[in-house]
Formats: structure tokens, sequence, C-alpha cells
């Protein structure tokens, strides 16, 4: 059986009578991007500063790859690399903050891994090694603590609210970024208020609410109990809808399905002659107009979903409450989680 | 007026001439801060750490008796301290008594109070989301502890200088710890507080103007450095 990279088991951490952080398992590992989504105050950058051995809990244990680890655990710790909402670094040059990391472990850095990494992020190192870290930007600040975290290759790697606070380039750039450690089989955890991007990145997302975590507590989560049907087809009903997932496992018939709101489409009429196995017609419950996008809710029944659409598409589709529309989306976009 | 301008053209003759007298109280007085400094950097810089980095009970009152200390007055601590080193005290078999070292003690009394002070309140005005960030790229204690001695660097050498002006600029303990012995223990102060008294103002008026000038070479000092970090 595959050891997790980070595991926790029977956390509590009390901050006052009002919160309990209580999380009785959470496993992740190698080459999985793990999201958790929540509102603020839900206990998400709690969490994580527990799993990143920074805070410790009252009661539980983190296990580094099956050995137990204390906070007070430097060697251990050194297999994590923590990106902080809001980084702090050192009041010296970029080239002197990019250095501490080798510095603590008495290990020598290659100016060549120095430049590499900058460059990895979109910086460049003739002009950011030199420059003090208080003349960054605040997106500039985020990248060069991104490189403090990762230039010394940790094997775990935490990241609170990464996009928060950061410009659509940064954003851009830290994607990547996450992917390209993903390849290189890294254990990812991140915490985000921002769902469409997480979804889109993370494979498994947790959703923690008052200090729980739900998994199954996400949008567009359809839940379990899909029935077996045709050629590689779950299906499930929701009162008169029929939903379709599709899978090559035919184990997936266990997992719970969710869907991503980028992946649903909304139609005035009914689309004919199309490949989508699933054509709900629904209402629309409620508009969301967002910075980068629009939320739109919708409605049928038992079911609800949501979906982003652009605001050029709300304008075209004159969309409004109580709208009757359709909503399309494909059986093989329903994801299974476990 | 004339008798004012005499006074500092004969206390330039004396610094650019090198008097051996004249440079004897300011060699004394560099020899005694330096070594109460000394001191009182590697006893306060420690408990400055612990003082502004942990959150304890008591800590306000620690902090309270540590700023209260900031004002002690110089001849109190030369009378205490004189009871501990005099031949009847308990440190009397070291003969500290109108020696340098004897003044060193007293000073390090002044000036420690001053570096846990002010180092203290450097760490604790130290954004907490550093110790998190350090912990998180598996800096152990010793390890922390010494990078934020590093960041508040600019702070520490502030806290140092104005320990050292403290120090430099006392008359009370060295005259009562030192007993103002020529060529021996004469520092600075007690000699410009002799001489006036003697109502020769030349050498007074010398020693007035090197001290100026050191304090403001100090000074700058720390103004660059501090700009410099």
């Amino acid at each position: 059986m595959k050891t997790p990279a980070i595991s926790a088991k029977s956390i509590i951490k009390k901050f006052n009578s009002d919160f309990v952080l209580n999380i009785t398992d959470f496993s992740s590992y190698y080459g999985n991007i793990t999201g958790f989504y929540g509102p603020n105050g839900s206990g998400k950058t709690t969490f994580m500063k527990i799993l990143g051995l920074i805070l410790p809990p009252d009661e539980g244990s983190i296990f580094i790859e099956g050995v137990a680890a204390s906070n007070e655990n430097s060697d251990l710790r050194r297999k994590l690399s923590f990106i902080f909402q809001e980084p702090k670094l050192l009041r010296r040059s970029v080239k002197e903050n990019l250095n501490y990391p080798f510095k603590i472990r008495k290990e020598r850095v290659s100016p060549d891994k120095l430049k590499n990494i900058l460059l990895q992020l979109s910086l460049d190192p003739d002009i950011f090694l030199r420059k003090k870290s208080h003349e960054l930007s605040g997106g500039e600040k985020k990248r060069v603590s991104l490189a403090q975290k990762l230039i010394y290759d940790p094997n775990i790697i935490l990241m609170d609210e990464p996009t928060a606070n950061v410009d659509i380039k940064s954003i851009d750039i830290i994607t990547k970024l996450i992917f390209e450690m993903q390849k290189r089989n890294k254990c990812i955890l991140i915490s985000s208020h921002d769902y469409e991007w997480l979804s889109d990145v993370a494979g498994d997302i947790f959703y923690l609410e008052r200090g729980e975590l739900l998994k199954e507590r996400f949008e567009n989560n359809l839940g379990r109990n899909f029935q077996k049907f045709d050629n590689g087809l779950f299906r499930k009903n929701f009162g008169s809808v029929e939903i379709f997932a599709y899978s090559e496992s035919e184990n997936d018939g266990e997992c719970g399905y969710y869907i991503n709101p980028n992946d649903i489409i909304i139609s005035l009429e009914y689309p004919n002659n199309i490949s989508a196995q699933n054509i709900v017609e629904m209402k629309v419950k409620h508009i969301d107009v967002r910075n980068k996008n629009v939320k739109v809710e919708l409605m049928s029944g038992e079911l609800s979903l949501t979906s982003y659409i652009s605001k050029k598409a709300l304008a075209d589709l004159d969309l409004c409450k109580n709208k009757d529309v359709y909503a399309v989306f494909k059986a093989s976009s329903l994801k299974c989680y476990t | 007026m004339d008798y004012f301008l005499n006074g500092l053209k004969n206390a330039l003759i004396l610094i650019t001439t090198l008097d051996e007298e004249t440079y004897s109280a300011i060699f004394t007085s560099l020899r005694a801060s330096s070594l109460s400094l000394l001191a009182s950097l590697a006893i306060g810089l420690p408990l400055g750490f612990l003082l502004g980095f942990y959150n304890f009970k008591g800590k306000k009152i620690v902090q309270n008796i540590v700023n209260s200390l900031l004002s002690l007055p110089t001849v109190v601590v030369g009378l205490f301290v004189y009871m501990f080193i005099s031949s009847r005290g308990p440190l009397g078999d070291f003969h500290l008594l109108f020696t340098i070292k004897g003044i060193a003690i007293g000073q390090f009394f002044l000036a420690v109070p001053i570096i846990i002070a002010l180092t203290a309140s450097a760490i604790e005005s130290m954004d907490e989301r550093l110790t998190e960030e350090l912990k998180s790229m598996g800096a152990g204690s010793l390890q922390q502890s010494l990078t934020y001695f590093y960041e508040a660097k600019a702070a520490i050498f502030a806290a140092a200088v104005t320990a050292f002006g403290r120090v430099f600029a006392e008359v009370g303990v060295s005259m009562m710890l030192g007993g103002n012995i020529k060529w021996s223990t004469r520092t600075m102060t007690t000699a410009i507080a002799l001489e006036t008294g003697k109502g020769e103002f030349a050498m007074g008026m010398a020693l007035g103007i090197v001290l100026m000038s050191l304090a403001l070479v100090i000074n700058f000092f720390s103004m660059y450095f501090t700009e410099k970090v």
C-alpha cells in the first residue's frame, strides 16, 4: 500500500470556545494537488499551518511519509515548504533571500540555480538578484517568496492563498509552476477561496466549514450513488432529471462526482444534434457579477448547479433571475472523487 | 568673551600638540566605556531577545522594571557598586575600586538596561510572520534567533550607540569608582569637572570638544549604518 506523503490523524486545535478545528483523517500523496476551499475563518490556513508543522495541534498527529512529525523536528520540516498568503521576506537582497534556505542547511547553492529559479518565475536575474526585498511589488514579493521556498527542492509544498492579491500575470506564472511541480511528483496542498481557479488546478478539493473537513460540500458536487448504465456511463436521478457521468474505470460507480463550473454551458434553446449527454432544463436562481466573470446559479427540482460565464455571454444571453435555460455538459466533464 | 576665546584657543593647542594629560583622560574614558559596553552587550542582547521574543507571565512587570532602570541615577549606581567592590565589600579582595575595571563595572549597570530595553523593543516590533517563515524553511531555534538579531541589526546598533553615549558622558560612576586619579582613572568627564572647579577652562574645553566630536562621529556613523541596512 502506498504511503501518503503527508497525513493528519485526529487533529484538534482550539482557539476559543467558538472555533475548534477538528480533522479526523486526511492524507495526500506524491503527484497529487489537493485543494482546500471554504469561507474566511473556516480553518483553511490553520489546518495548512498544522500540516506545515508551523502550528502545533492540541491533539492528534501529522505524519510525513508515514513518520510522526513534531514542530520541533527541523529535519522533517525541511521536506516541506510553506508559501504564505502574505510573504515576509528577509530585509536583504533577493540573492540573500534565495541563499537563506541553503545557509541554514549549511549547503552551497550554484549561481545557475539562483538564476534558473528566477527565470522560471519570469523574474530577470540580472535585475532582481541585486534588488532589496523592500523594493519589490506585491506580486514580485510573492514570486520571490515562491522561489525561496522551491529552490531547495522540497517534496511537499503547501500554498496558502497563492492567488490572493496578485496580478493575473503572476497567477498564470504560479499556475504553470504548480503543474511543473506536479510533473516532478511533488505533493502540493493549496488553500484558496477562489474555487474557479482551485478547481482548474487541484485534483481533489476539500471543503472546510467551521473547522471541519467536508469532502462532499463543494460547488457542483453531485454526490455518490451513481448507477452503472451503459458503455462506461453512470447514471443518477435528481427527481425527474437524469445526470450521466462517464468513466473508463468499472470501480468509479463507488465514487462521488462533481463538475467544474467552467464546464457547464448555458443555452437559451434546447441544443439539437449535440454530443453532450447532459442537457438539463433549469431556472436561473441567482446571478453574481464578479471581477473576472459571472457566477450563475441554476436550479431544477433537487438539482442545483453553478456555471461560470463571461460578462459578454451574460449580455448576449440577456440572463435574468427565473429565466428558463438549458445547462449543457458532457458526461466526461464529471470528475470522480473518492 | 576674551576669557571664552582664550579657553578655546588653549583647548585647540592641547588637542593639536597631543597633550599627554588630555589624551590620557580620553583613552581612559574610551577604555572604560568600551569595556562596559562589551559586557553589557554580552549580557543585554540575549536578555533583551528573551524579553522581546517570548510571552510569559509577568512580562509587563519585567518590562516596567527594565524601563525604570533606564533612568538610574549614576551616583546611586556608584554608591551600590562602591559598597560591593570597596575593601570591606564582598568583592573587596579583587581590588577593583579606583581602577578602570571598577569604573566599567559601574557603567555596565547603566548600559545594560538600555541594551535590554531597546533590544527587546526591536525584537518585539518585528513582524510575527518572520518566525513562521523561518520555521517553514526548516530553521532551528538558534538559527531563528540569529536571523532575528541580523534582521534587527540597525535597531541593535542604535541601542549600542545609545548605551555608549550614556556611559561615555556620565560623571558620577567614574568619579566615585575611579577616584579621578591622574594618569590612571581620570576620564574626560571627571577631568572636565575637576579642571572647571580649579578655574582651568582650557583643558576642560579641550576635553569637551573631544567629547562632543566623538559623539557627533558616532551619531553620523550610526545614521550611515542605519540607512545602509
